[in-house]
């Protein structure tokens, strides 16, 4: 029943837009995270979902209602919107016991009676197991079980949509793997829409029905977690999702007929097969149109009395290339020509085996015993790759491996954008 | 209806801001969305059953949903008029022509307005006028600068120097000391003063009766030491070294110590870890000090008052008889200085910097060894010295009601106990007899405990109503952090911390009287309730500002009625602060007396009474009043400290 609906809704405070011009329409019974890095707009834009925060600009729908409509004037306030909000920090009541916490709302409600309360209160208890905590005060509970009293307080008056900010990254990290299969339950047997702001992808990967990835205030991608994952839009999406993260090379060629041909990781000749057929030249048009409309648009709205110029402007995403000796890689810039790529691979692309056709060097191993994450200096580049098994790598080891697979992408390094997925091989 | 206007201009404005905007909606569509799988949907048409009306109205009404902006803007304006329009009417009072006073006189005018008050008080083209121009304006100019300046400083030394090695060295007594350094701050401001009048003065150098050396002892001690700059400094620097004592212990106590620790292994010398990071962490502290005891020392009557020494608040007094229009000018001048400290008050907090000083893991850096004799000796110096600034007080107030005449310490040079008297006490009759001026003794005075309830009169309802609207701006500015009408109102309920006492006084006195409720409890009520609300807004800010928003938030996001989360949430989570925001403008408000004496008639309440009684020669009933004054403030801040954790000592930290 509640679909939410997002239209060019904008947030800025004087020139700093925390959200620019988003649009989204979040399903009914989604379990959809909003992700990004810290300051991208994410807790934002959850709150002028809610009614906590006024959008300078925009419309918000939820259902078939209109929340917040700013050429209409209409600014439903939060308490009429029937959303429940799971706070970061839980905003428990300090001077109240836990009953009293998840009553206090129910009391509110004249349909709700004594016993009908007490019931309620019962019912969502035992639903996060506070079942014997309910005398005590929030400050005699662990962080977990407040947590879970936060959450009980929220669903007691049994919302339709359910908002939480970060609720997971004030617990420890066996809680939180724990806590995150609940939220997945919970959100099964409550049938509720949930939206879920985190920083940590791997949270949103896991939990999400589809993900919100934002970046300084603008919306990258909104996609399913494997879709995020398989196909990134470009490479900030590629980068920001992902664990350990995608290895990106750059590389010079140009493509004959359908295949493209490669120099890379020093000068190694390589051969990329884009799975889908891709004209590169056309594909440059097409983005050319897009972007040329883009910037139209754009002008148009500058152009317009009360427009406030963004301060926190949107800079090309400086993506990485791993060094041996440098620490979190060397920072790349964009290039102008056309036959300036990037290669994203995924770690578990790289293949470690004798008939491989790279040499290299093994610059560090890490077992878990259910995988070993190495990596791989080959030159002056590393490479990190994950192996599954229980895998002994020595360092300093000499190995041969392979880039196996579909899923290598290949980006243009004009623009950062996706230009296709498919699979690389030496020349 | 200012209000509703004034509500529909912010929003008229805003619809324009909007309207363009939402024009460019339609334009732009979902192209900066060309990356994204998503497609924007289009603008579905209003749904039915939302709400009707024109978007301005809407804006309105969503404004004013909220009840912290309905409220912020009632309390603006409420604070607005009652803190600036008493200052106004100072500034028209000083070209008004006062029938009877020297600009009707010179200027012939029985009515309408001149600025003769102002050329004259500056007037300096005859020997005459030269005179007059120095008595009048420039030396109590000079001595108020003097005198304030000198006492922030002795307040900061003696004050930092105490606080200092209350936190950081092995001193011995410490929580003794400590609560009793707080003493002179607790009790009137002029008791030191009357105190060291008291022990100093003699016939043969001050004029009038012996005091207790003199008469005891026949020590002498030079004018410069009785009366004028240097004693009025000493007793409003140690008044107010309470003050910087708690705001400088206070840092001392909670700075984290790793930041020296940090210093100090990296070998850096101590005087140098001293001035670089030490001192800098406690420059708010003193700065906040300076502000208050600069402005505070500035506008104290009492003081300057017993020791005889030419301040503009003194001289305000002593002109406005029949110079009520310079004299005026004398509390704008005062008013200007205070706008001056406001103005300070804001260039220093607003820095970039920001003293964080929440302690971190290290709790307590290793205590500063006095010696073995050291940490006793001065110990002992300052359990003598606390002494006379506490206890002595109260034993010389009780002492000198039991004196048969001021000076006459006989009991002591030989006389033995019978030359003591209860009369000035127990006299119940007889009034024609014992130089008792008609009065009946203190026990049996009507006068005097009409006084009293009229000083709590005035107290409790000041305190209730500066605790009630500092708590709500205190509440609403909180809510509105990013407003700019918010940090006005904030200003305007903080102006009068740093105006001094006596040119509000004044204030209220020319607006009361064109209100015609001079000499009512109505304008003491008034006046102490501005004066004292930034006590209280000061108090609930800083409280609010800790509290996370989200606590009420989670409590609107559950419809729970504005009242309700206040009632059940807010105020049981800030009862402290917001009890200690009705205390301390009570406590304070039981001891003032520059603020209210201008305002009524002086039996009114008991601080103004002190004057009374004092022009009658009965300063054995003065003695009396301050007693059972101070006992009165010891046990009411007794009781506070009883029943809740908010102090003046600790309450008067509150920056």
């Amino acid at each position: 029943m509640p679909q939410i609906t997002l239209t060019n809704v904008t947030k800025r405070w004087k020139g700093f837009y925390g959200v620019d011009d988003l649009s989204m329409v979040i399903d009914d019974n989604a379990f959809v995270t909003l992700l990004g890095p810290s300051g991208c707009g994410k807790t934002t834009t959850l709150r002028m979902i809610a009614g906590l925060e006024t959008p300078t600009s925009g419309r918000i729908t939820i259902g078939d209602e209109v929340m917040f409509d700013s050429a209409a004037g209409i600014d439903v306030p939060p308490n009429r919107r029937h959303v429940g909000f799971l706070f970061q920090n839980y905003a428990l009541w300090p001077n109240m016991t836990v009953y009293q916490n998840i009553a206090f709302g129910l009391e509110n409600d004249k349909t709700y009676t004594k016993e009908m309360i007490k019931a309620r209160v019962d019912e969502v208890a035992d639903i996060v197991k506070i079942g014997s905590f309910l005398k005590r005060y929030p400050s005699e509970l662990s962080g977990g079980q407040q947590q879970r009293v936060a959450i009980a307080r929220t669903l007691a008056p049994k919302p339709a949509v359910l908002f939480m900010d970060e609720p997971l990254s004030n617990l420890d990290a066996k809680l939180r793997l724990e806590m995150r299969s609940e939220l997945q339950r919970l959100h099964i047997d409550t049938g509720a829409t949930f939206v879920y702001v985190t920083h940590d992808q791997m949270e949103a990967m896991t939990l999400a029905t589809r993900i919100c990835l934002m970046d300084n205030g603008v919306l990258q991608q909104y996609d399913a977690p494997l879709g995020v994952y398989h196909h990134p839009v470009n490479l900030f999406s590629a980068d920001f999702v992902g664990n350990p993260a995608i290895n990106f090379c750059n590389a010079t060629g140009t493509q004959q007929g359908r295949e493209v041909s490669l120099k890379m990781l020093g000068d190694k000749a390589m051969q990329f097969t884009p799975s889908d057929e891709v004209q590169i030249a056309k594909w440059y048009l097409t983005q050319a149109t897009a972007d040329a409309t883009t910037a139209e648009t754009s002008a148009t709205r500058k152009a317009l009395k009360g427009y406030v110029e963004k301060e926190n402007k949107e800079s090309n995403f400086k993506y990485r290339v791993a060094r041996s000796g440098e620490l979190g890689g060397t920072p790349q810039e964009f290039s102008d020509s056309e036959n300036d790529f990037v290669i994203g691979v995924r770690p578990e692309f790289v293949e470690i085996r004798d008939t491989g056709a790279f040499e290299a060097e093994i610059y560090s191993s890490m077992p878990t015993g259910m995988e070993t994450t190495v990596k791989l200096q080959i030159g002056e580049f590393l490479i990190t790759g994950v192996i599954f098994g229980p895998a002994i790598y020595t360092i300093g080891q000499r190995v041969r491996f392979d880039i196996d697979g579909d899923g290598i992408m290949l980006f243009s390094r004009k623009n950062g954008r996706l230009i296709a997925t498919g699979s690389l091989r030496a020349a | 209806m200012p209000a509703a206007s004034c509500a529909l201009i912010a929003s008229r404005k805003r619809r324009g801001k909007f309207s363009r905007a939402s024009s460019a909606f339609v334009n732009v569509g979902k192209v900066s969305m060309s990356l994204d799988t998503t497609v924007a949907p289009p603008l579905a048409p209003l749904p039915v059953g939302s709400p009707t009306g024109s978007p301005v109205l809407r804006r309105v009404t969503t404004y004013f949903s909220k009840p912290q902006n309905g409220l912020l803007l009632v309390l603006g304006i409420v604070v607005t008029i009652t803190t600036l329009a008493p200052l106004f009417s100072i500034l028209i009072d000083t070209i008004t022509v006062h029938p009877g006073s020297v600009d009707s006189e010179r200027t012939g005018l029985m009515s309408g307005y001149t600025i003769f008050n102002w050329s004259d008080l500056v007037d300096r083209s005859s020997f005459v006028k030269e005179r007059l121009f120095a008595q009048n304006f420039w030396n109590p100019t000079v001595n108020t600068v003097l005198m304030s300046a000198l006492s922030c400083l002795f307040a900061i030394v003696y004050g930092g120097f105490f606080a200092y090695l209350v936190t950081r060295t092995n001193l011995k007594f410490k929580k003794y000391l400590s609560a009793i350094f707080i003493f002179p701050y607790m009790m009137p401001q002029w008791t030191l003063a009357v105190v060291w009048q008291n022990l100093f003065k003699s016939s043969a150098v001050t004029g009038g009766s012996d005091g207790l050396l003199a008469a005891v002892f026949d020590v002498h001690a030079p004018a410069w030491f009785c009366q004028g700059l240097f004693p009025s400094f000493v007793v409003l620097g140690l008044h107010y070294s309470a003050f910087s004592y708690i705001l400088i212990g206070a840092i001392f106590r909670n700075m984290d110590a790793n930041l020296e620790e940090a210093a100090v292994i990296l070998n850096t010398a101590k005087w140098k870890v001293f001035s670089r990071i030490t001192l800098p962490m406690i420059t708010p502290a003193i700065m906040s000090t300076i502000l208050l005891v600069f402005s505070s020392s500035m506008g104290s009557y009492p003081v300057p008052h017993y020791l005889k020494f030419s301040t503009l608040t003194t001289r305000y007094v002593e002109m406005s008889v029949n110079r009520q229009g310079q004299a005026s000018i004398l509390a704008v001048e005062m008013m200007v200085f205070g706008i001056i400290m406001l103005v300070a008050n804001q260039l220093t907090t607003s820095g970039r910097k920001s003293y964080t000083t929440v302690t971190g893991k290290s709790g307590q850096t290793q205590e500063v060894n006095l010696g073995a004799i050291g940490k006793w000796l001065i110990a002992s110096v300052f359990v003598v010295l606390t002494l006379f600034t506490s206890l002595y007080p109260m034993f010389s107030f009780a002492l000198e009601t039991f004196l048969p005449n001021p000076g006459d310490y006989s009991f002591l040079t030989g006389g033995g106990f019978e030359s003591l008297t209860t009369k000035w006490w127990i006299t119940s009759e007889n009034l024609s007899e014992n130089g008792m001026y008609g009065q009946l003794g203190v026990l049996y005075n009507s006068t005097i405990w009409k006084g009293f309830a009229g000083q709590f009169w005035v107290a409790a309802m000041s305190a209730l109503a500066a605790g009630t609207i500092g708590t709500l701006v205190g509440y609403c500015v909180a809510k509105n952090r990013r407003s700019r009408w918010a940090n006005f109102v904030n200003n305007m309920a903080f102006l009068p911390y740093l105006m001094p006492s006596l040119a509000v006084g004044v204030a209220f006195f020319i607006f009361g009287s064109s209100m015609g409720i001079f000499n009512t409890f109505l304008l003491l009520i008034i006046a102490g309730t501005i004066k004292y609300i930034p006590f209280a807004s000061r108090a609930s800010l800083n409280s609010m500002l800790q509290l996370s928003n989200e606590i009420e938030e989670s409590a609107i996001i559950q419809d729970i009625p504005w009242w309700k989360r206040m009632l059940r949430i807010i105020v049981p989570i800030q009862k402290s602060s917001i009890i200690s925001g009705y205390m301390l403008p009570f406590m304070t408000a039981l001891r003032e007396m520059t603020l209210f004496m201008l305002l009524c008639s002086q039996t009114k309440i008991i601080t103004t009474e002190l004057n009374y009684f004092d022009e009658m020669g009965l300063y054995a009933f003065s003695s009396a009043i301050n007693l059972m004054l101070i006992i009165t403030i010891l046990i009411c801040n007794a009781v506070v400290n009883k029943l809740t954790d908010a102090s003046l000592d600790k309450g008067i930290g509150g920056n």
